[in-house]
């Protein structure tokens, strides 16, 4: 980059160029050919190169060839055209494909197209088309090819650009993300579905280093991988999901051997959805089995604790008779009776239920749960609507149970307002709850949802607030269950409780109800 | 072949010409060894891409007789004719040594 020094602007006439070509001749060529016309000239074999110059040197004018490896002249012309400091930067392609298939210089960006073909043509044409870049970039492109008449072998750079095309289809269309990078794990290629894996555009991440899509620590371990498959020469699956923009992504890495180096393919998958799939049935599993061992712990503390009540009662009648003052057994019984409660509710929470389930509307259901509970949120301030569309499908349910599920949810919902109105008396606080019909996988629901601006969930505990004796209310005051036992319910009915919630501004609880058979149409 | 002519032709000074001559023939050596890597390894795929970049450099440089030979070479292994290819390499390298033999002069 000896050319730095001689930067200053004082030869109005001196331009500073950059030829890349992949091959030696061409670079030789045109190298002599500007140097006697008194430019400056740099020289890059490929796009890859021409883009490290161009980190440091801003040319005046370059020329480029179409194909070549490491990053081809389409993209590295697409590249500097995204760079606002290159905006000014006179474009031109320098290909033997130019008389075979228009290039479209507007969507390279470039600003004209010179075909290849004998040294005395080129060079005519070269400078014929320096000469005009002395007025600076034109609005739009110059359509016509120059020196496409002087082109040779046709056919054959048809067939070359057919097969290209017929690989790039392929990558284009390929679900699997697909990167080439360089020894030295430069990207020089990625097709659409790893751009959308990463969520950028191609033009920002050609020619950036490939571990600096992970994260610090992950970077460590890609780098080992390769590192690995570099010395083994071996393709390596690695199947444990790294994260890459948010998503969960596995990973082939495959050597490319060159005449003397290691270039690297990498082909991405994201199994996000695969894994959030097997994180619902590993919880959906865990949930069974605690409701496996909690049923049978419940039956074992119950019988004791009904023994500890009967020895309190006896003792609250000694002291009866001796006339005795004494509250403890009273206590007793009332602590015995809320671990009596609490097993209630555990074997409420793993119980299989074997009662019938009866036709209902969901109108009804609701209107007897806010019976009871009504009374209690409007006291508070809190607006509450109701708006059940008529006309819903009948659903088959136990509907004392969905009664506890609706009972549970209201009164979350009331516990989460309340803490906002101590916090925020003057806003509005607002419990709603809708109705709709939705199908999912060709069946139908009834989905009545709850919202209310309250607290609000936070996101990392979305996931834990089924699982039993997860509370995050004081102790004393929730006993964790409510929402696992409600939750079992639900499942029990073939329908599905679902949670949205921003944390501080709201909370979405849906229950989905599937609509009994005869009445899905 | 008239070197002299040619550079003429060509709109270049002789020395110029021989220069681009010589980093002609120095880059189709390696590529000839290339060329036979990928008829060793059946690759003919890569093969018609070096013979393409052969082609065009000896166009720029008005070399016709190897024009006409990578040209038929790079035909012969689009068409997958692998073991016609043995003798346009052969010829290849008997006419880029003519060339080298001038360069040397």
């Amino acid at each position: 980059m000896m050319l730095r020094s001689l930067e200053s602007k004082g030869n109005g006439y001196m331009k500073k160029i950059l030829v890349v070509d992949n091959h030696p001749v061409m670079l030789k060529f045109m190298s002599n050919l500007l140097e006697k016309n008194g430019h400056q000239v740099l020289t890059a074999c490929d796009g890859l190169s021409a883009l490290e110059i161009l980190n440091t040197v801003t040319p005046d004018i370059m020329f480029v060839d179409l194909i070549m490896p490491n990053i081809s002249g389409d993209k590295l012309c697409r590249i500097i055209r995204s760079r606002p400091e290159l905006k000014d930067v006179f474009l031109v392609i320098l290909s033997a494909i130019a008389a075979e298939e228009k290039p479209c210089l507007t969507d390279y960006g470039a600003d004209a197209c010179i075909a290849k073909g004998p040294c005395n043509k080129m060079a005519a044409h070269v400078l014929t088309v320096l000469k005009s870049s002395d007025s600076g970039r034109p609005k739009y492109p110059m359509e016509k090819i120059i020196g496409k008449e002087t082109i040779y072998g046709r056919e054959i750079t048809k067939e070359l650009l057919a097969s290209k095309k017929h690989f790039e289809t392929t990558l284009n269309n390929i679900s699997e993300g697909i990167l080439g990078l360089t020894p030295a794990l430069k990207i020089v290629y990625i097709n659409p579905a790893a751009l959308s894996i990463i969520g950028t555009s191609e033009e920002s991440i050609l020619s950036t280093k490939f571990l600096k899509l992970f994260h610090e620590k992950q970077q460590r371990i890609v780098a080992s991988l390769i590192k690995e498959v570099c010395e083994t020469k071996q393709t390596m699956d690695h199947n444990t999901p790294l994260e890459l923009n948010d998503k969960q992504v596995i990973f082939n890495i495959i050597p490319v051997e060159n005449d003397n180096s290691i270039s690297i393919l990498v082909i991405l998958k994201d199994v996000t959805r695969r894994k959030q799939m097997e994180a619902q049935l590993y919880h959906a599993q865990r949930m069974e089995a605690i409701g496996t061992l909690s049923s049978g712990v419940a039956h074992e503390i119950n019988n004791p604790i009904n023994g500890v009540i009967g020895y309190a009662e006896i003792l609250r009648d000694r002291y009866q008779e001796l006339d005795l003052d004494e509250d403890i057994p009273d206590r007793i019984i009332k602590e015995a009776d809320r671990i009596a409660e609490i097993v209630k509710n555990l074997l409420s929470f793993a119980r299989d239920r074997q009662e019938e389930k009866s036709t209902s509307h969901v109108k009804d259901i609701l209107s007897n749960t806010l019976g009871l509970i009504e009374r209690r949120i409007v006291k508070d301030g809190i607006k509450l609507s109701v708006n059940i569309i008529d006309g819903l499908p009948i659903i088959q349910v136990r509907s004392h149970e969905i009664q506890q599920v609706f009972l549970n949810i209201l009164s979350n919902a009331h516990d989460a307002l309340r803490e906002r109105i101590s916090n925020f008396k003057e806003k509005d606080h607002i419990l709603e709850i809708t109705s709709e019909t939705i199908d999912v996988e060709s069946l139908r629901y009834v989905r009545i949802t709850f919202y209310d601006n309250g607290s609000g969930i936070h996101e990392n505990i979305l996931n834990k607030i089924c699982d039993p004796f997860f509370s995050t209310k004081p102790p004393g005051k929730g006993t964790g269950l409510g929402l696992s036992i409600s939750h079992s319910i639900i499942k029990n009915h073939g329908g599905r409780l679902l949670f949205d919630s921003v944390e501080g501004e709201y909370t979405k609880t849906m229950v989905d109800l599937p609509v009994r058979q005869q009445d899905k149409n | 072949m008239n070197f002299r002519e040619l550079s003429k032709a060509l709109g270049l000074e002789k020395d110029e010409y021989v220069e681009l001559l010589g980093l002609f023939v120095e880059t189709s050596r390696t590529d000839l060894l290339n060329i036979q890597t990928a008829v060793a390894a059946s690759n003919l795929d890569k093969l018609a891409r070096i013979a393409h970049s052969v082609k065009g450099a000896a166009v720029n440089l008005g070399l016709k007789d190897i024009h006409v030979i990578a040209d038929e070479m790079e035909q012969t292994a689009r068409n997958g004719h692998q073991k016609e290819i043995f003798h346009i390499i052969h010829r290849l390298e008997e006419t880029l040594d003519d060339v080298a033999g001038f360069v040397t002069k």
